[in-house]
């Protein structure tokens, strides 16, 4: 918005500076005596619209010399002008009576030349010729010093001519980019609207400034006149289409109608020999509308940026007044000396060509931004696709693993387990010593301690004390020793599997049948809690006796290297204390 | 033991002969009990069965001839005054959860000394029922899963099953919890024969979802 509006700044600025140009110093010539076709001449001012069907004109001013150099300025002469002073033709813009040379827009200067000029009262005699269908009008006629009409007519040069013809070529240029442009998306037909609308444009300017048209005189005056009607309804069309206005289709409708119905009005008019004012009015209500319609959709905040095209559309439909008002038949006003029209082409269609720019490059900013987005999509799908197949795998090993374990422990049930069974039930039966009974009894219950190391205790030590517990409550009873039972809850070790859990529950095993072969004792204390050792979170488990201190005797010396073997295994930290009975203690780290 | 009481009936269902034979004898010698029969097959057990008239059923599980569960879930529906205990090895917790669910009411350890089966036979007869730490982890874990549904246990059954758990003995949960010892092992009981008829609650929910019984 910021953008758009400065640029008009500036474009308002470079007008304002190009009219301030010196208009000083010259007077316009008359009233003139006019003669049309012979008939007897009328005294009128110019300028002046000869009746319709007319072919000639011959109008004669009168100039008043001071003797001083002067010049003289020409403009609006439709079509073919020849200038003669004091009988003496001086200028002519046709190659000879006949020629349908087009000088409706261009401005002329001729020098008068001081041998031709008389002091007081001198004779400028204009003739004007046009061919149908162009109409045949008497434009002004300037008189003044030769720098002051030379400076005019470079001014009046540059705006009716050489501005036109650049802007035309300027147009040209950008519609054959857009023309390109569509061949390659074809699938966008707002495209092939906007290179109506350039072609339109450029087709409607050419007779501002072409004198001698290329084509048919009648084709190219009714394509010069009539093509405003269909050129700007597309324009406006366009114009919706890119601001995606909900329900275009039913407004662009409305205005192609509109522009037809404008042609028609346009046709009666002058066929009645009235001023085409009415289909003016209706174009100019047209881009009243439009503009209307894109700033309430703007203000919905539906579709691109349109502050530029809304900009363009109003200051064109002011141009549209201007140049209505300048009109012969209406003459309301000079305005700015020319007309504006012919730039109209070109800066609509630098606003499209530029609003359109945006647009791409927003969508090619945004497809950059969703490449992006869709590679880092990629990328974490990937990451999650392997991540996923590590915990199948994973999964797969646990099962494995889990599988096995259920086969082992019915291996050891069904086989080694169930023999030993009948052979302690053989045993007792046949009244066997207890030399022979225990130590099947003793192979039994270190099955019994294998399989439980088998049952996932998910790192808990207190379930893995408390199954060691419940082993070895009837041989504690047996030898008539009182459990202290101390455990408190601990966090669980993640490193404690099948194999680390048998070596905890062998150690202690080996520490309470240590007690209760050795030591005496009348109690003892079984637990564990959490314990920080050197720094370092961790878990303390113990087995401490009452009695008499075995720990030291050669008995249990194997035992308790054994021991030591397997709290190095752990990676714990075996402490055995003989003060006051037997402590073992065993500390395991949380992490290692 | 007060001799004027009933004795207790028993029948066993045991495929290992020396185990069966030396578990008879042993009951056999006891003053307080009376075998009422011994059966090497599942048919066989299913003959004792049907025939009624014990008070305790000791039921080992792999039978040559099926598993001896069939065998615990038909006690418990023809005669649920009596109560089943399950012969096994090493009381691993699969296999005891599903003979608990199936309606048995403890577990006899294969290899232990002879006067604990007696004792827990007795025990279980008395009311009471033996648990270890393994199952009552199971047990509470069975139970968790489901937050939202509430437990079929009550506070102070889910209290005691944790303390079980963490390996304290029927004495000092009582102790902790203020009850008799005799109450610990009847909640445990309770708690079996919860378990068995929430089970069988699933199984009939199940069933009529799958429309295998016709209402």
């Amino acid at each position: 918005m910021f953008w758009a509006l400065s640029s008009l700044r500036a474009l308002a600025a470079l007008i304002l500076l190009l009219l301030a140009a010196p208009v000083a110093a010259r007077t316009p010539l008359g009233p003139a005596r006019i003669s049309v076709d012979g008939a007897p001449p009328i005294t009128r001012n110019a300028p002046w619209l000869a009746p319709a069907g007319s072919r000639h004109l011959r109008a004669r001013f009168r100039l008043d010399w001071d003797g001083r150099p002067v010049a003289l300025l020409l403009t609006d002469m439709r079509e073919a002008v020849t200038v003669s002073l004091n009988g003496v033709p001086l200028f002519s813009n046709a190659a000879g009576p006949g020629d349908p040379v087009l000088g409706w827009n261009h401005p002329y200067r001729i020098t008068l030349p001081a041998a031709l000029l008389r002091p007081g009262a001198n004779i400028i005699t204009v003739d004007v010729a046009a061919a149908p269908p162009w109409a045949l009008g008497l434009g002004q006629v300037e008189a003044g010093p030769p720098a002051a009409v030379e400076a005019a007519f470079a001014r009046q040069q540059f705006w009716r001519i050489d501005g036109p013809r650049s802007a035309n070529a300027s147009l040209l240029l950008l519609w054959l980019l857009v023309l390109l442009l569509w061949r390659a998306r074809r699938r966008q037909p707002e495209l092939l609207l906007l290179v109506v609308v350039g072609l339109g444009w450029w087709l409607r300017s050419l007779h501002f400034h072409v004198t001698r048209p290329p084509i048919d005189t009648g084709l190219f005056a009714a394509i010069s006149r009539e093509s405003i009607f269909i050129v700007v309804p597309v324009t406006f069309c366009y114009c919706l289409e890119f601001a995606r206005l909900p329900q275009a289709r039913r407004w662009q409708l409305g205005l192609l109608a509109a522009g037809f119905a404008g042609l028609v009005l346009r046709q009666i008019l002058i066929g009645l020999g009235q001023a085409d004012l009415p289909s003016a009015l209706l174009l100019i209500l047209m881009g009243l509308g439009t503009a209307g319609l894109l700033l309430w959709s703007a203000w919905q905040r539906r579709g691109p940026d349109q502050a530029l095209i809304i900009a363009v559309v109003a200051l064109n439909t002011g141009f549209a007044v201007h140049d209505l008002g300048r009109i012969h038949l209406l003459h309301w006003w000079e305005g700015a000396g020319f007309f504006f029209q012919p730039f109209a082409g070109l800066s609509l269609f630098a606003a499209f060509f530029i609003s359109l720019g945006r647009q791409f490059v927003a969508a090619l900013t945004a497809t950059e931004g969703m490449n992006l987005a869709l590679e880092r999509a990629v990328a974490s799908a990937r990451a999650d696709l392997a991540a996923s197949e590590e915990r199948r795998r994973a999964l797969e090993v646990e099962r494995a693993i889990e599988g096995e374990r259920e086969r082992l422990m019915r291996e050891m049930h069904d086989g080694i387990g169930a023999n030993l069974v009948a052979a302690v039930a053989v045993a007792e039966r046949q009244g066997q010593p207890p030399g022979t009974i225990a130590p099947l009894r003793r192979a039994l219950a270190d099955l019994k301690l294998t399989v439980d190391s088998l049952e996932p205790v998910d790192g808990d030590m207190v379930a893995l004390l408390a199954s060691l517990r419940h082993r070895i409550a009837s041989d504690l009873a047996a030898a008539g020793i009182a459990v202290d039972w101390q455990v408190a809850p601990c966090p669980a070790l993640a490193w404690l599997d099948a194999a680390n859990a048998l070596h905890v529950l062998r150690l202690f095993q080996e520490a309470i049948s240590n007690a209760i072969q050795h030591s005496g004792a009348q109690r003892i204390a079984i637990g564990c809690a959490p314990r920080v050792h050197q720094g370092q979170p961790g878990i303390a488990a113990w087995v401490a006796d009452d009695g008499r201190g075995f720990a030291l005797s050669a008995a249990t010396g194997r035992g308790l290297a054994h021991m030591h073997g397997r709290a190095a295994a752990l990676h714990g930290q075996l402490t055995i204390a003989t003060t006051a009975g037997t402590n073992i203690s065993l500390w395991l780290p949380l992490a290692r | 033991m007060p001799v004027s009481a009933a004795p207790i009936r028993i029948i066993l269902t045991e495929d290992d002969p020396a185990l069966r034979v030396h578990l008879g004898d042993a009951i056999a010698s006891e003053a307080d009990m009376l075998l009422a029969g011994s059966a090497a097959n599942l048919a066989d057990g299913a003959a004792l069965v049907a025939r009624g008239g014990y008070d305790v059923l000791l039921c080992d599980l792999g039978l040559p001839d099926g598993s001896g569960i069939d065998l615990i879930r038909q006690s418990a529906q023809r005669w649920p005054e009596a109560d089943v205990l399950v012969v096994t090895m090493f009381a691993d917790q699969d296999k005891v959860l599903a003979s608990i669910m199936a309606g048995a009411r403890g577990y006899v350890l294969k290899g232990d000394a002879m006067a604990e089966a007696l004792a827990a036979i007795r025990a279980v007869h008395a009311g009471g029922s033996p648990i270890s730490p393994t199952i009552a982890r199971q047990l509470l874990r069975r139970i968790q899963p489901a937050p939202a549904q509430p437990s079929p246990l009550s506070d102070r059954e889910l209290e005691l099953l944790r303390l079980l758990a963490r390996g304290f003995s029927y004495a000092e949960c009582a102790g902790l919890l203020g009850l008799s010892a005799h109450t610990v092992a009847s909640h445990v009981k309770n708690i079996y024969r919860k378990l068995e008829v929430n089970s069988r609650a699933e199984a009939l929910y199940e069933a009529n979802v799958l429309g295998l019984i016709q209402p």
